[in-house]
């Protein structure tokens, strides 16, 4: 049975806010939502991190000295506080985030760790990220098709094709009119191998 | 222009005398044609299912074209014609249903003529083994 505890980002992930539950003392990550791994990976993807040291080294970072000082006081003394991180992602676009951190006084069920929520500001973040994973689902299936393409109907398109002009060979030396026919029938095909052939190519210039 | 059937099996039966071909292919169905329309065309025909068979028929075979799937079982075409060394014959076709620039280069660098991909036309393969003949004549003359 899940508990609140584990369902806080998923939840979050349904309202299309990045989250991430850490570690009071270390900031270590416990538990993080699809939205954050994309966030993350989208502002570290020449250096990938363990995804414990996510917030350390991917969040922290990104936040003013005098936001840090202000974020740690308040979570010290278990208020809620909004900073603003500035992530910057590999092809240089700044990416502005107000993060809300909630500390756990303020939520006991939550246990001991600190849940932070992710708004964005101006940037088309979940435009990129939304981009992105089309872009992949894009890819996941023209790689599908091809592969079913290899492994299937075109193996299967081309025993055809010699079976039938086999048998046409075979039938014109019964009939002059039955062998024109089988003859038609494995020109068309040759023509719908022809086709596939045209297809397999081009799904392979798409990459 | 249309060319009638006997025509064509006719055209096709120039020139195919005494071609040995050994075919490596572990498609059922795609193998069974293609031997038997081949031997309708006159050709001499020694099928293997997989790498391990072909490396060790080939040699006795001694045929004058190799043609070969690229994805095999045990092994893939490429190794196929590296493992042969001198048994190699003197003309060699890849098939594959990959065929972009990189599987043709790598095709071409491990020894092979010409690279097919898969759906092919039994006319392509034709005209790949009529030139196959006409290199073996040249040679014998």
């Amino acid at each position: 049975m899940t508990t609140l505890r584990e369902e806080v980002c998923t939840l979050l992930q349904e309202f299309g806010l990045p989250a991430v539950r850490v570690e009071p003392v270390s900031a270590e990550v416990i538990e993080f939502n699809g939205l954050f791994s994309s966030l993350i990976t989208l502002i570290n993807m020449a250096a990938p991190l363990d995804h414990r040291l996510w917030f350390v080294e991917g969040v922290l970072p990104h936040i003013t000295r005098a936001d840090r000082a202000r974020w740690e006081a308040a979570l010290a003394a278990r208020t809620p506080v909004q900073v603003q991180v500035a992530f910057k992602s590999v092809d240089g676009q700044v990416l502005d985030f107000e993060m809300r951190s909630s500390a756990p006084a303020a939520q006991k069920k939550l246990g001991q760790s600190i849940l932070c929520v992710f708004i964005p500001y101006t940037n088309p973040f979940f435009e990129r990220v939304h981009a992105a994973h089309l872009s992949e689902g894009r890819a996941l299936e023209r790689c599908r098709i091809r592969n079913e393409l290899h492994k299937g109907v075109s193996q299967q398109l081309l025993g055809a094709a010699f079976g039938c002009r086999l048998l046409a060979g075979k039938v014109v030396k019964l009939s002059e009119e039955l062998g024109k026919e089988a003859s038609d029938l494995a020109e068309l095909l040759n023509e719908a191998v022809l086709e596939l052939q045209n297809l397999v190519q081009s799904g392979e210039n798409q990459g | 222009m249309c060319r009638g059937p006997r025509e064509t099996l006719l055209k096709n039966n120039f020139s195919m005398h005494s071609l040995r071909v050994f075919l490596v292919e572990n498609h059922e169905d795609t193998v069974r044609y293609m031997q038997l329309y081949l031997e309708q065309l006159s050709y001499k025909v020694t099928v293997a299912a997989d790498m391990v068979s072909a490396l060790r028929e080939i040699p006795e075979s001694r045929c004058d074209v190799l043609i070969s799937d690229i994805g095999l079982p045990d092994g893939d075409g490429w190794q196929l014609l590296e493992k042969l060394g001198d048994h190699r014959p003197q003309f060699a076709i890849a098939m594959s249903g990959y065929g972009t620039v990189n599987d043709q280069r790598r095709s071409r660098a491990a020894g092979y003529d010409h690279h097919l991909v898969k759906p092919f036309t039994p006319d392509a393969l034709v005209a790949l083994l009529r030139e196959a003949s006409k290199l073996k004549e040249e040679k014998q003359s």
